[in-house]
């Protein structure tokens, strides 16, 4: 620990820290351009000079270079350090154009903030500056290359920190250029990051253009809930319209970047086709009118009928305030569920993962990032959690090694081992992976139960064979993790994956284990559904006249598989179907009563990450039809009205507590914190939760009560035979997406162009087999009842038997949940005419 | 496209060492040979035979002095401007070459023939005033020198249009 | 031409051809490889150099021995060396000349590095305007690999060691080192700060070093000779061995000279490039490259090795002399060489990058009369600003401006005063 001396002042250090970060430390923001925490120091804008007063070298030196040291004495204000970083900023302002009126950044500008606070307040420099062309770099992100101070930020967060290529520095000397080779969307689908990282407006955030400063907006901290990671960030809206959102920070979750889903999928809160108003069979109504029908039809359905055949339906989009409160108060009535909404499976192998998620192994991002052996199975990082994908990179830029089991065609942007295995030979891969590391390694750390089940994959696995150089950096890593996804996998594997990451967190080994969860409270989900149900024994009972009443609150799959003439026919057979959201949706269409539910953004809420650490937000705005779409953005006559129009909407977890007669405060934020405590307060695990609901930065690492009651109780069945190797149908399985499949972000304008042609991956053998040549148009017949147009899309490096599709909400999918579909050739049609 | 023997010989030469992209000047200066200068075309090209993102090799072709991006002229003459040559004459030279071939520099003639570059010392300023003439030296230039060079060119390059 | 001097590095230098390898053989070549193969360790040979007080010749004069001695013994394979024949100071012509003397001397003497750090291939990194140089090494070391002086198993000693030749795009920076580095692994030539020096992680990661040719060429005279006649090769005290010095401006017989460290610059000029040009008179030279200071009349008879100059505030840098006469302006001179500086600049760190087309544009100012008295104190400034700069290609840029105005101020100042230069035409 060196203690060196700041402006006078004393500060004790950790080794390795730079005198930039100890003087952060004290208080004192030194200047900086190029530095960046998650990009480190490269000493290339020379502004965050100090004067070395004593220390191995004195005079002017770059305190991001360099490591703080016992002894030295730093003067930041001292006359030279302070021109010398006054002169960096004259220097760095000799071809600025000096646009901040008609600048985005304005107001949030590193530059003009380090302009104003160094000193520089007169142009000087006579001479005349060079100027640049910009280019079209896709709809998210826009170019003003003028603007540029060459701190090489974007181009090494582009090409380092992601892995991306599709960014570079050209040119030399003062005329250095950061774009592409020629005009083009980036690649990136991180490049959003560009607009938080860059410290001036080249690159600026394109939907958000000219539509306010930063103190124009009402800005919170928010968790993203585009997937289950859990990212954090900031938002901004005015006008009752989300404008924008950037990065927040958060070591142990994103670090400092987010992907683009996340930062532009929030468009599904301002569209202005977004059901605002209570209706009644249909009919645009009072709140009054509204919620009397509800209650009306509640009773009588449960004066008729046995409480059972009411159902609640909720989905992991919902808080977690919600999920309780579905969860206590169908308890409490008898009624069926809570059901989770969720795509075929999921729900289980979501549940197991829990099961298996032992506190001890429980990895975070961070745990990611660190650790330097990663085995991720049946998940492809960039399309189900996207960041996920530059915490795999951070490690792998360290030196981890990582391996990819998975059916699908994963592309990562960096070297990686990639298996393409069939779900079903997963298991057997990973068990032979891990059993080949442990062979011949002391297993003391294990129970009997645990040498039982070793000995029992060894058994099973003996014929199983993995790349040996996999085995080899296992047995080399000291932090391996585990990373294992949950829907393109068979219901044990996350089960078998958790014992496997018991297996190696030996004494000299410390193991992770990260779950990819589906959605982004699919944790919450997991734990406050009932288990012995699912969306598709839900319907079942439909069908059967067991459940007669449906409450779907913030559904989705099943919200959104309705068109499909199967699903109108379920839902006929419904006396009563009750739907609270704050989307539209083939079902909230046909409900009979619908009550309009507040985004988390209006509502605020908890969410769980898939680790089980607890994010709240607090609410960002009252909500409300945006400004522009009331038309009243003209001049007077107006109507005035105390009411703000659209924002009738209510938490979804209101109008199940008033059910339960629960008796809240009516005033919005006494009552946002009575809910939170009642959440609280009946669910134990959930007791490390603030009742204050301020989760902080990092947010509340939650104790998983672990439910396996032994573990290594039972060896998962792995593959339950080769079975249908030979049989010439082919599995679709529907897949996430970046863009495109998760369903608030699809609803989202400005992703709109991003999201890509639908494809059907398939492997050459097959199509060769199908006689498909890449780019063919055709269609899948998935029943009689539902066709599916797509592209053939070839690809080598995935496994035979399958065709993956993006699991859009947009398509006509003949099920809820997106269960595998088997096709036989004859379901695969060309464009004109059947194949052969 | 580069004309499959070329490409042939890139590749072979490439598969000799290690690190392909060690070899992306020689790369470029190939290709560049063969197309006059480098066309985004080129680029692409170049990115593949070494195995570098195009945007990398943009990145070298941008930075040095003998990758041109922009169409140059068959004989690119590159005058000294550096210090030596400046104080023995340089600013003779140039403006005797500018008229001469009437163009300014960094220009093309409009047959394509020639164009007129400055350059850092190019290491003959025993010489100077010294210019390169693709890349090969002549020095201790006078305008009757220059004469001679550019007539003896254009005798070699009878019909050339563009 | 009188030179009464012992001549070494161009002992086969020939007026119209190269010397072949077998007049270098004959003149004693490939003695001290096949010496040190059989009878020297590598830490004996690291020990002659370090002895020999042999100061890198690149500009630096960073003492070769030193050098060696930082690659560790057990450091990874593959290391490299790397021969910097990029000379583009300008001015500097001395290693083109000594690759077309004796092409045989620069092998042997890459050899002899590698051999001393036990490394196992050799780079030539040279500029592209000098492909008849290229060309010539290309040749040669097909030569020497034929029989045996290069290659697997050299001399039957178990050492292998091969040697390629690398073209560069042209730039100045990728005359610097780390620079050189990047560029050699066709990445941007920006320079990369130390730690980790390049004898521990440099060329694709691995252990490497860095000589410039004519240090390079050092080499196989000293481990031939032995470190003490190396040093008594100098006339001072401080200096070591022989220097290439490249004379060019207004003298009489620009060129390339082999004098002894130590040379008096009045005898450089006057005996051996035959002295001032018709009509001028010596008003200042710019000692080793556009990178040092100016070195006025009072500095006519300083004994130029690299410990004499320091001392006087001055930099032997690559020996390349530049002479002015009386005839020159040296604010337009020195215009000149910002202009160099500026158009090279990497384009890495802002006080190189954006400062010296900011010096340049004020100096040009006053070149043109059009300047004013406060941009003095500014460009004074600014230029020892620049010394803060990411690489040692600023603090190189800035040292003709800060000497131009330490020595020759009230000629600036009469730019101003005057409203246009006395010289200028
Ligand atoms: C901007 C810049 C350009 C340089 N150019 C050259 C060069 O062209 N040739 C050279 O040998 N050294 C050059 N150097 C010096 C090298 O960095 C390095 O010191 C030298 O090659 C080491 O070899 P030596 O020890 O044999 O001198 C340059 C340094 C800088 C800062
Ligand atoms: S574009 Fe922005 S991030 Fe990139 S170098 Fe310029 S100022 Fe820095
Ligand atoms: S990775 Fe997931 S949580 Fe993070 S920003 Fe993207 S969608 Fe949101
Ligand atoms: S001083 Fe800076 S800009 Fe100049 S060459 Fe060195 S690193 Fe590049
Ligand atoms: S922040 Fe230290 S040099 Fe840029
Ligand atoms: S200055 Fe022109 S060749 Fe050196």
């Amino acid at each position: 620990m060196p203690t060196l001396t700041i402006d006078s002042r004393q500060i004790s250090v950790p080794g390795n820290t730079k005198v930039i970060d100890a003087a952060e430390r004290l208080g004192i923001m030194i200047p900086r351009f190029c530095y960046h925490p998650a990009l480190g120091a490269v000493g290339a804008c020379r502004v965050c000079a100090v004067n070395v007063k004593e220390g191995p070298m004195t005079g002017i030196q770059m305190s991001c270079m360099l490591d703080a040291g016992d002894g030295m004495v730093i003067s930041t204000h001292d006359k030279d350090a302070v021109d010398f970083r006054m002169a960096v900023i004259e220097w760095l302002m000799m071809n600025h154009p000096h646009d901040c009126p008609v600048c985005d950044e304005g107001g949030h500008c590193l530059l003009q903030d380090m302009t104003v606070s160094g000193g520089h307040g007169m142009r000087r420099y006579p001479g005349p500056k060079r100027t640049h062309q910009d280019q079209y770099l896709g709809p998210l992100v826009q170019h003003e290359m003028n603007r540029c101070i060459q701190c090489y930020r974007c181009v090494r967060y582009y090409r380092e920190y992601t892995g991306y290529k599709d960014l570079g520095v050209l040119g030399i000397g003062s005329r250095v250029y950061f774009g592409r080779t020629g005009d083009g969307r980036l690649e990136s689908p991180f490049a959003g990051n560009l607009i938080d990282i860059c410290p001036t407006g080249v690159f600026t955030d394109k939907p958000a253009r000219f539509k306010g400063r930063k103190w124009d907006f009402e800005r919170a901290a928010t968790v993203c809930t585009h997937c289950s990671l859990g990212c954090s960030t900031i938002t901004s809206s005015r006008y009752r319209e989300i404008i924008r959102q950037e990065a927040g920070i958060s070591p142990d979750t994103n670090d400092c970047f987010i992907c683009d889903r996340g930062r532009y999928g929030f468009g599904y809160a301002n569209l202005p086709d977004r059901p605002r108003q209570y209706r009644v069979n249909g009919n645009p109504c009072s709140r009054q009118t509204a919620w009397a029908k509800a209650l009306d039809l509640l009773d009588t359905t449960a004066n008729t009928n046995n409480p059972s055949t009411v159902a609640l339906l909720v989905s992991a989009r919902c808080t977690l305030e919600t999920l309780v409160t579905a969860k206590h108060l169908c308890h409490r009535k008898g009624w069926h569920g809570p059901v989770w909404d969720a795509p075929s499976g999921n729900d289980i192998k979501s549940r197991n993962a829990l099961d298996a998620l032992a506190p001890e192994l429980v990895a975070t991002m961070k745990d990611v990032r660190e650790s330097d052996f990663i085995l991720a199975i049946g998940t492809d990082p960039v399309n189900e959690a996207p960041v996920l994908t530059l915490a795999l990179r951070q490690a792998q830029r360290n030196g981890a090694h990582i391996t990819v089991i998975d059916p699908r065609p994963v592309s990562l942007p960096f070297d990686f081992e990639h298996l393409p295995t069939s779900p079903e030979e997963m298991g057997d891969q990973l068990a032979a992976i891990v059993c080949a590391a442990l062979g011949g390694t002391d297993l003391s750390h294990l129970s009997p139960a645990g040498k039982a089940f070793y000995d029992d994959l060894v058994l099973r696995n003996a014929a199983a064979t993995v790349p040996d150089e996999i085995v080899v950096a296992l047995k080399k890593s000291r932090h391996p993790v585990i990373v294992c996804g949950t829907h393109m996998v068979n219901e044990d594997l996350p089960v078998l994956a958790g014992e496997c990451a018991r297996m190696i967190n030996q004494p000299e080994r410390s193991a992770g284990l990260f779950y990819v969860l589906p959605g982004a409270n699919g944790f919450g989900a997991a734990m406050f559904t009932e288990t012995h149900t699912n969306a598709g024994l839900l319907l079942d009972k439909i069908k059967s006249n067991d459940i007669k009443t449906l409450i779907a609150i913030e559904p989705e799959g099943c919200a959104h598989v309705h068109s499909s003439p199967a699903m109108a026919g379920i839902l006929k057979s419904l006396d009563c179907l009750l739907v609270m959201d704050y989307l539209e949706s083939p079902l909230s269409r046909a409900a009979d009563v619908f009550i309009p539910t507040a985004t988390v953004f209006e509502s605020g809420g908890i969410f769980i990450n898939q680790n089980g650490t607890g994010r709240s937000m607090q609410p960002l705005y009252m909500g409300g039809t945006p400004i522009f779409q009331t038309g009243r953005t003209g001049p007077p006559p107006r109507l005035f009205e105390s009411d703000i129009p659209g924002a009738e909407h209510v938490p979804a977890w209101l109008p199940l507590a008033d059910w339960m007669g629960l008796s809240l405060s009516p005033d919005n934020s006494k009552r946002r914190l009575e809910i939170l405590k009642y959440t609280i307060e009946n669910e134990p695990w959930l007791s490390a939760l603030p009742i204050s609901g301020d989760t902080g930065e990092t947010g509340i690492k939650l104790r998983i009560p672990n439910r396996r009651l032994n573990e290594f109780a039972s060896l998962p069945h792995t593959r339950n035979n080769a079975g249908n190797s030979n049989s010439p149908e082919i599995s679709l399985y529907t897949v996430e997406q970046t863009f495109g499949t998760e369903l608030l972000s699809s609803g989202s304008p400005a992703l709109d162009e991003v999201i890509p042609q639908i494809r059907a991956a398939m492997h050459p053998a097959d199509a060769e087999f199908l006689n498909l040549a890449d780019g063919e148009n055709l269609t899948l017949v998935l029943d009689e009842n539902h066709e599916l147009p797509c592209n053939v899309k070839i690809e080598t490096d995935m496994a035979q038997g399958f065709i993956f599709i993006p699991r859009r909400p947009d398509l006509p999918w003949p099920v809820p949940g997106f269960a595998p579909i088997p096709l036989h050739p004859d379901q695969i049609r060309r464009e004109k005419g059947d194949l052969r | 496209m580069l004309p499959a023997d070329l490409k042939k010989n890139l590749q072979t030469k490439i598969a000799t060492v290690s690190h392909p992209r060690e070899l992306v000047v020689d790369v470029l200066f190939d290709i560049q040979m063969h197309y006059g200068h480098l066309t985004d075309e080129a680029i692409h090209e170049a990115a593949e035979l070494c195995g570098m993102a195009p945007v990398e090799v943009e990145e070298l072709a941008t930075f040095y002095t003998f990758t041109f991006r922009e169409p140059v002229g068959k004989y690119v003459i590159h005058v000294c401007d550096s210090v030596v040559c400046w104080m023995n004459g340089y600013q003779t030279i140039r403006e005797y070459l500018c008229s001469k071939l009437n163009i300014n520099m960094g220009e093309t003639t409009p047959d394509g023939l020639f164009t007129l570059i400055p350059v850092c010392c190019i290491g003959y300023c025993d010489r100077s005033p010294a210019i390169l003439v693709n890349r090969k030296v002549h020095g201790s230039l006078t305008p009757a020198k220059l004469d001679q060079l550019i007539e003896k060119i254009k005798m070699e390059n009878p019909a050339h249009v563009e | 031409m009188s030179n009464k001097y012992p001549q070494i590095l161009f002992q086969n230098r020939k007026p119209d051809r190269i010397a072949t390898m077998a007049e270098y053989k004959e003149s004693g070549g490939y003695q001290a490889l096949a010496d040190a193969l059989s009878n020297r360790s590598p830490a004996q040979v690291q020990e002659e150099i370090l002895d020999a007080v042999l100061l890198g010749r690149g500009g630096a004069a960073f003492p070769a021995g030193r050098k060696l001695e930082t690659v560790a013994e057990d450091a990874p394979h593959p290391r490299y060396v790397v021969c910097n024949a990029d000379e583009m100071e300008p001015g500097t012509f001395k290693d083109r000349v000594l690759i077309h003397a004796d092409p045989h001397m620069l092998i042997e003497g890459m050899i002899l590095t590698g051999y001393a750090v036990n490394a196992d291939k050799g780079i030539v990194f040279i500029r592209p305007e000098y492909e008849g140089a290229a060309k010539i090494l290309e040749r040669e070391i097909r030569f020497a690999e034929k029989e045996g002086l290069l290659g697997e198993n050299i001399l039957g000693s178990g050492y292998t060691f091969f040697i390629d030749v690398h073209r560069s795009g042209g730039r100045y920076i990728c005359g610097e080192v780390t620079a050189q580095l990047n560029a050699l692994e066709g990445r941007r030539p920006n320079p990369r700060k130390p730690p980790p020096y390049p004898t521990q992680k440099g060329l694709w990661g691995q252990p490497t070093i860095s000589h410039n040719v004519e240090t390079l060429c050092c080499f196989p005279h000293i481990l031939r000779n032995g470190a003490r006649w190396f040093r008594d090769l100098a006339l001072t005290e401080t200096g070591a061995g022989t220097k290439i010095f490249s004379i060019s401006g207004k003298v009489n017989r620009p060129g390339c000279y082999e004098l002894p460290m130590g040379v008096r610059l009045s005898e450089i000029i006057e005996v051996h490039a035959g002295g001032m040009v018709e009509g001028s008179t010596f008003k200042a030279c710019l000692p080793g490259g556009a990178s040092t200071g100016f070195l006025t009349p009072d500095f006519y008879d300083i004994e130029m090795d690299f410990d004499t100059l320091r001392k006087k505030g001055h930099r032997l840098g690559t020996g390349a002399i530049m002479v002015f006469d009386q005839k020159t302006c040296l604010t337009a001179a020195t215009v000149n060489l910002l202009e160099f500086f500026a158009r090279e600049s990497c384009g890495w760190c802002t006080p190189c990058r954006e400062g010296l087309p900011y010096i340049k544009h004020l100096l040009t100012l006053i070149e043109n009369g059009q300047g004013s008295e406060d941009m003095i104190p500014t460009i004074k400034k600014m230029s020892a600003q620049l010394w803060n700069s990411y690489c040692a290609f600023a603090p190189g840029a800035v040292a003709p401006v800060e000497s131009l105005l330490v020595y020759f101020e009230g000629e600036v100042r009469e730019h101003i005063k005057l409203g246009r230069c006395l010289l200028g035409d």
